[in-house]
């Protein structure tokens, strides 16, 4: 089972009971094994994302408008349109599935500039410290100062919502956790002894931040994108349902959402699923996350 | 504790500052506001006539300085979409609504999370424990918006509990402080937890029991207090969440305040107005921020007292 | 100055401690008796980890749950069990009539609350004291453990005073209610050498004065010479050996006891190197069958690996005798030669 404690171990060493209740071994259980929450993530995100072309059933953008407003299979509807459709006759499911695309890519392109720019300048601050680690430091309270939907209100405002302005909140948004986190491991790990051999051996400034101590820091880098792949998701629907995220006619689901307010009494499915895929999406990222943090990095912060 | 207010307000207003260059560089950066003034096919002109007017054709830092003067002095521009306001009067008229709604989100926010908190630390391990964090997981995965239209579903539509939108009393701000403290009961609940079973290991807590000290005294009086330190630090941010939740929480159920203030404007491309609301909140979130750095130097003697000793 | 010592007042009889772990249950206390009589001071030593502190916990009920449990044993104080005890009546020992001291004054007080409030709690839980009086009363608490200006010492908080006055503060709400017994674990382990003396002085001051009996917990032969009138070895969460603490030292019986006396370097004899037992104590999970510590022990006979001893009354050549757990002892002639 476990690794024995050494032997002179004091008679205090505590640990939890010995039968935890049902409800905790299954959760237990689901904590220990992501292949659930990778699995449900593949179903959701991944797979329709890339396939979508050929896997939907429908064209997302062009509806029937003789078929409107059906409802889902076991409601009352067919198994054309599984989960319903929305006003315009389009296929909810399609929807779901093109936005699918949407929401990956968003947070693959948006957490992959944010967390290159946080990463680099983490690294910078934390090696070279002094006045680029201050000016730094002064940045990353700022921008964790300005909430996300502000600044997607003024630039929303400003320029008029499109890809690039959400990849632009979103990275705005993530570099400063990056850059934090970096910076603090950076700090210790530039005490050690392979760096300062590293540096009598003559190696470029640029050399031991890529070879020594990026190494070090990626399984934090890794855990913390995980772990924010769903807020990334959270963000961009909200910045969707208010109109300010990736403009019509391409189907988010954040937009599905707001699409089907007016009519959630009539046609609650318009909204619902959607809101559905988000939740169960986002769910599966965090305890994919959580896992990933148990594994790699516990030293984390939890929230 | 002086030294360290007046160093924490120094920082507030760079931060101020600074934010207020940003916002300032984004609304010049597509060019000229004044594109959303004229008709699509306005004489150059008029144009240049226009952007005189608005003092558009300085150069940008004089344009700044400009600026900032005024953002001081309270004059934040006029509301291109409500003709007759001022933007920063607009902001005020709707600011209470917001106040009154965050306000009301934070404290049942509060006094749900830290109590199921405690509760799930001590009984570590247990039914509730593992419900409790069943619960924070879904908050943390639910979208806010999403979660707002569904409640409007189930208790104003199916079930008639509630209204389904507005502003009003109790029966209004119920529906919307859910949806928008969901997420951060989720997120206190699993700190308080935390912070709840790293303070039940102390040495302090085994002295209490061996005074005699009832249980849920060692738990509620003697444990509480250390264990809160640590989500109090965090309320700043909790602060943040919740106005940044009102844009989308009003606009969800038609609550008149200052975040649906700004997507009106938006919708209506008045930016003098978006500008106010986005500065109204940088100023309040960095006020909270600022109370509850105060506030957490009370609640921990070790910060009060350091620089006596 | 001869002490003025009592009936026996507590009565441990062969109490049991169980400790839920990954390793499976283990006994962290395995059958410990021990008996203290009124004005006397017991000491109770052994290697950390050999359940000292498990025991006086035990005693007291306070052990960690949910992983331990208290149970097998009677705890006989004033003619009661406090093991049949409910959890208000044993609240009501604790702290009133058997007291405890933690080792580490720097975690023993509560940092967001007053030094004040947390004497004034311990009174107002056990005496009925009307509220006005409770400060005062606490004053003069932290006046009989000699803590200078207590009367502007009740509005600090803790971590505005130094590590030896907080040890005083955490006896001051020991002594507050004058209990009979006062358990003290390790109290003078985490202070300066100074300190420790002035802190032991003002134990045996208080034991002169209102016949309060101590168990002191200590891995430190020095204290348990100069302030008990009797000893417990431990090991391994059992006893065994125990006695008059002069019988005990002059004449140890147990190899263990002889092996930690020569452990202890004197400035009356030159060493080349210190003289450290070899090996270590057994894993709780994995004891092995007779003596526990016949493996490390110079003078085991095969008799050792069959069966554990038992306790075994040693005569002493002064007069008084005790009691060790060792089978050489069956010959009564036997003393544990000097290294």
């Amino acid at each position: 089972m476990n690794n024995p404690p050494p032997k002179d171990a004091p008679s205090e060493t505590l640990i939890v009971p010995a039968q935890p209740h049902s409800l905790r071994r299954i959760w237990l259980k689901l904590r220990s094994y992501p292949l659930l929450s990778v699995f449900v993530l593949l179903v959701l995100l991944v797979i329709p994302a890339l396939t979508a072309d050929w896997l939907a059933p429908h064209d997302p953008t062009f509806g029937v408008i003789m078929d409107r407003r059906l409802p889902p299979v076991f409601f009352g509807g067919t198994w054309e349109y599984p989960l319903g459709t929305d006003r315009l006759g389009r296929d909810i499911l399609s929807r779901i599935m093109y936005g699918a695309r949407v929401s990956l890519s968003i947070s693959l392109v948006g957490i992959f500039v944010g967390g290159f720019l946080g990463v680099s300048l983490g690294m910078l601050a934390g090696y070279f410290r002094g006045w680029t680690d201050i000016i730094i430091m002064r940045l990353v309270e700022i921008s964790l100062a300005l909430p996300a939907i502000l600044l997607a209100l003024v630039l929303a405002a400003a320029n008029g919502p499109s890809f690039q302005t959400i990849i632009i909140v979103v990275a705005f948004v993530l570099w400063a956790l990056y850059a934090r986190q970096v910076r603090g491991e950076v700090l210790s790990i530039r005490e050690r002894d392979y760096v300062a051999r590293a540096r009598v051996a003559g190696a470029s400034h640029f050399r031991i931040m890529v070879r020594h101590i990026l190494p070090n820091v990626a399984n934090t880098i890794i855990v913390l994108a995980t772990l924010q792949v769903g807020s990334v998701i959270i963000l961009e629907a909200a910045l969707s349902f208010l109109g300010l995220g990736i403009p019509r006619p391409t189907p988010a689901w954040g937009m599905m959402v707001a699409d089907g307010r007016q009519l959630i009494v009539s046609a609650w499915w318009i909204s619902f699923f959607p809101g559905l895929a988000i939740t169960l999406t986002v769910f599966s990222l965090n305890l994919l996350g959580d896992w990933l943090r148990d594994r790699l990095d516990p030293k984390l912060e939890q929230v | 504790m002086q030294r360290y207010l007046l160093y924490r307000v120094v920082q507030s207003l760079v931060t101020l500052l600074a934010i207020s260059v940003i916002i300032f560089g984004l609304s010049r950066l597509s060019g000229n506001p004044v594109d959303a003034l004229l008709p699509d096919n306005a004489a150059p002109q008029e144009a240049a006539v226009v952007m005189h007017e608005w003092g558009l054709d300085r150069p940008l830092h004089v344009q700044y300085f400009a600026f900032i003067r005024n953002a001081v002095q309270g004059n934040l521009g006029n509301s291109l979409k409500w003709s007759g306001e001022t933007a920063l009067g607009m902001v005020w008229q709707r600011l209470p609504a917001t106040l009154q709604l965050g306000g009301f989100a934070i404290i049942i926010s509060t006094l749900i999370a830290i109590p199921i908190g405690v509760l799930a630390a001590v009984h570590k391990g247990g039914l509730f424990d593992s419900f409790g964090k069943m619960v924070a997981l879904l908050g943390q995965a639910v979208p806010p918006f999403w979660l707002g239209i569904v409640l409007i579903w189930v208790f104003a539509v199916y079930w008639n509990v509630f209204p389904t939108s507005g502003r009003g009393g109790f029966e209004h701000m119920v529906m919307p402080a859910i949806a928008m403290g969901w997420y951060q009961v989720a997120a206190l609940m699993r700190l308080t937890r935390s912070s709840t079973l790293e303070v039940l290991d102390n040495e302090y807590i085994k002295l209490a029991r061996l005074k005699g000290v009832p249980e849920w005294r060692v738990i509620w009086v003697h444990a509480l207090r250390n264990a809160a330190i640590a989500p109090l630090t965090y309320f700043g941010v909790i602060i943040g969440y919740i106005f940044t939740g009102s844009v989308v929480i009003e606009t969800v159920f038609a609550w008149p305040g200052t975040g649906l203030l700004a997507i009106e404007a938006i919708r209506a491309r008045d930016y003098p107005v978006v500008q106010a609301v986005v500065l109204t909140f940088a100023v309040v979130f960095i006020i909270a921020n600022l109370i509850v750095d105060i506030l957490y130097a009370f609640v921990d003697p070790r910060i009060r007292y350091n620089d006596n000793e | 100055m001869p002490k003025a010592i009592g009936e026996t007042i507590l009565l441990v009889e062969n109490l049991q401690t169980e400790l839920h772990t990954n390793m499976g249950v283990l006994r962290a206390v395995d059958g410990v008796s021990l008996s203290l009589r009124q004005g006397e001071t017991l000491g109770i030593v052994g290697e950390s980890g050999c359940g000292k502190s498990m025991t006086a916990l035990s005693i007291l009920g306070v052990v960690p749950k949910p992983a331990a449990h208290v149970v097998g044993g009677r705890v006989m104080f004033n003619g009661q069990d406090l093991r049949t005890l409910s959890e208000q009546q044993m609240r009501r020992i604790r702290g009133g009539s058997i007291s405890m001291v933690l080792q580490d004054p720097q975690t023993s007080l509560n940092p967001v609350y007053t030094i004040g409030s947390q004497v004034t709690e311990a009174i107002a839980l056990h005496r009925d004291v009307p509220r006005r009086s409770l400060m005062a009363r606490a004053i003069e608490a932290l006046r009989q453990v000699r803590v200078a200006a207590p009367e502007q010492r009740v509005k600090d908080y803790p971590h505005q005073m130094s590590g030896g006055m907080k040890q005083r503060v955490s006896g001051a709400i020991a002594i507050s209610c004058d209990p009979q017994v006062l358990i003290a674990d390790e109290p003078t382990t985490a202070l300066d050498v100074t300190i420790q003396s002035q802190y032991l002085r003002l134990l045996r001051e208080i034991q002169e004065k209102t016949g309060l009996s101590i168990i002191f917990i200590t891995h430190d032969f020095g204290i348990i010479a100069s302030m008990c009138d009797t000893v417990a070895v431990m090991y391994a969460g059992r006893v065994v050996e125990s006695g008059p603490v002069r019988a005990v030292f002059d004449e140890p019986r147990h190899p263990y006891t002889r092996a930690l006396l020569n452990s202890v370097p004197t400035m009356d004899r030159n060493v080349k190197r210190l003289y450290s037992i070899p090996g270590q104590p057994p894993a709780l999970w994995d004891r092995p069958a007779g003596c526990w510590y016949r493996q490390r022990c110079p003078f085991a006979v095969p008799r050792c690996e069959t069966l554990y001893p038992p306790a075994i009354t040693a005569k002493g050549t002064g007069g008084s005798d005790h009691v060790a757990n060792c089978w050489k002892l069956e010959d009564s002639t036997w003393i544990t030669p000097k290294s």
